[in-house]
């Protein structure tokens, strides 16, 4: 079921800063907000990259490839053994590879999650509008570590790194197994997203230990972040480091 | 003249040796060294674009191959992402696959499998060259697609290696007699003593419930021809807020039901693609889909449910 109204009490808060009524669109009315209170404003910033996607373009990887040769094991299915292949073919784990300097955030207002501490707000520019609740991504060695991002399920069950960096497009909200709301994120062209795909911002397992219930997705345990974004109508979410 | 007949027998049995190895080999178009057996089981899938805006795509993604009497799994699982580039020197480099739904036989196409794989969650995929219309059955579902995607895509179909599509025991939807729902509900109930529910969603605190026969829900059930049963049963009501209920009581969870009145837990976390016998011993095998937790893949039972194999991707 896809979810049209904020919470309550986030919009309602966001209206008071505003000061505009909290059945207004609020999201639209913060983008407002920030150009007039911006030193450039909004509609400099759209200008300058009016589609909002060069920085997407900029932080593209090269592919850093790997030769390797995969074991069967006894339950066949198994692949083991990164490195095995000629050393001539070994490259530099993406982890350690240089990293282009991060693009700037885009004009238009967007969710913006950071890797290491699962901090999460709501911002136009480099302005932060609303601030959310703190969630987390990946588990084990993987936990909020921005290292780990290469690192899958696939990879190492026990350490799934979090959502890897770049812009990522949030999808309509539904309820299902994963929360109420739950909402998918679909990378834009440019995120390097190191063979991983069908990530969710998605509820807690309160029935789990603490800061085990994500395989990479963005888990916001609480249920009026969701909801805020959900009702935002934003459908731009960057990860940053 | 002696030697003159052993020449003419040495060519004969050469022609019948290339013959036979031809016929055997026939709708493999090509194959990696390591994969001779030529009898391989795939499903045609239709899998959501990755990227924002992105279309889905049919392609065939195989997944066991049958050793001696065992049906086994291709690789899936790698020690880091960059062995998605040396997996598919593990999968059959091209196929001709006969497409087969409910014991029938839908179309062919062919397939070849790429140098390597975008994805986890693409492991196995081969990509259709052929040009002929791609079968489908149905229309376009997210319940098809992969970990909760919300695009519709097509329906998975089973693929063969062999044109071995027919489903000899017959199985069908059915709504089985209250004795064999009461059979597995004890099973059920047995498996899961106790269970735990939210009263809502914005408390989101789990209590224990103690559940009773009316919450548990018969999701699902098929008969063969000779009177056997597969039952999903599942709890209803889930009210927490969060990925809650992986593999427990408000997942489906499959049974088996003989005629004697016998059961056996096959799973949860699952769905029944297809039924058909396709390594042609006369009895079906049966194909689930699985589906959970950044988990995806098929499981494949065989030789009477007594025998099972599973071929799993994470998503993520």
């Amino acid at each position: 079921m896809l979810l049209e109204v904020p919470s309550p009490d986030i919009s309602s808060e966001l209206s008071f800063l505003l000061g505009m009524p909290a059945e207004a669109s609020w999201l639209a009315q913060a983008a407002d907000f920030c150009s007039l209170r911006s030193p450039e404003g909004t509609s400099a910033l759209l200008a300058r990259d009016p589609t909002g996607l060069q920085a997407d373009a900029s932080t593209s990887q090269a592919e850093i490839r790997q030769e390797a040769m995969c074991q069967g094991s006894s339950n066949g299915n198994s692949c083991p053994a990164a490195g095995g292949g000629d050393v001539n073919d070994m490259q530099p784990s993406p982890a350690s590879a240089a990293v282009p300097p991060p693009p700037p955030p885009p004009p238009a207002p967007h969710v913006e999650y950071k890797q290491s501490t699962g901090e999460t707000s709501v911002k136009v520019g480099s302005l932060t509008i609303l601030p959310l609740g703190t969630g987390y991504a990946g588990h084990g060695q993987g936990l909020n570590n921005p290292g780990s991002q290469s690192v899958g399920e696939a990879d190492d069950k026990a350490n799934a790194g979090p959502v890897p960096q770049g812009g990522w497009t949030i999808g309509p909200a539904v309820n299902n197994h994963l929360g109420s709301p739950a909402m998918p994120l679909q990378p834009n062209p440019g995120t390097q997203t190191f063979g991983r795909r069908d990530f969710w911002i998605h509820a807690d397992n309160p029935a789990r230990p603490p800061l085990s219930s994500s395989e990479g997705c963005i888990v916001l345990p609480r249920r009026e972040d969701r909801l805020a974004i959900a009702g935002s109508g934003i459908d731009s979410l960057e990860v940053v480091q | 003249m002696i030697k003159r007949l052993c020449t003419m027998m040495l060519i004969g049995l050469s022609i019948t040796s290339v013959v036979l190895r031809s016929r055997a080999t026939g709708r493999q178009m090509t194959t990696s060294s390591k994969h001779q057996a030529d009898l391989i089981l795939g499903v045609l899938e239709d899998i959501p674009g990755d990227q924002a805006g992105g279309a889905d795509f049919r392609a065939v993604r195989a997944i066991f191959q049958k050793d001696g009497a065992e049906w086994r799994s291709f690789p899936t699982k790698c020690a880091s992402y960059l062995d998605l580039k040396s997996l598919p020197r593990f999968y059959p480099k091209g196929m001709a696959w006969t497409i087969a739904f409910d014991g029938r036989d839908l179309g062919e196409v062919q397939a070849e499998t790429p140098t390597e794989f975008a994805s986890y969650a693409e492991t196995g995929i081969e990509r259709i060259t052929s040009h002929g219309e791609i079968p489908t059955v149905g229309k376009k579902s997210p319940d098809y697609a992969g970990f909760f995607s919300t695009t519709p895509v097509y329906r998975p179909l089973v693929a063969v290696s062999k044109p071995n599509f027919s489903d000899p025991d017959q199985w069908r939807r059915a709504q089985p007699s209250p004795d064999r729902v009461v059979t597995a509900r004890r099973q059920f109930q047995n498996r899961f003593s106790k269970a735990s529910n939210c009263r809502n969603p914005d408390e989101n605190v789990p209590r224990l419930w103690k559940y009773g026969d009316e919450d548990i829900k018969m999701n699902k059930a098929y008969s063969s021809r000779d009177d056997r049963v597969l039952i999903e049963l599942k709890l209803t009501g889930w009210a927490c807020d969060g990925p809650l209920g992986f593999g427990d009581a408000f997942d489906g969870q499959w049974y088996f039901v003989d005629p004697q009145g016998s059961v056996k837990f096959l799973g949860s976390d699952m769905w029944l693609v297809d039924a058909g016998d396709y390594d042609n011993d006369g009895k079906s095998e049966i194909l689930f889909s699985i589906r959970g937790y950044d988990k995806g893949g098929y499981r494949i039972f065989y030789q009477d449910f007594s025998r099972s194999a599973e071929f799993v991707i994470s998503y993520h």
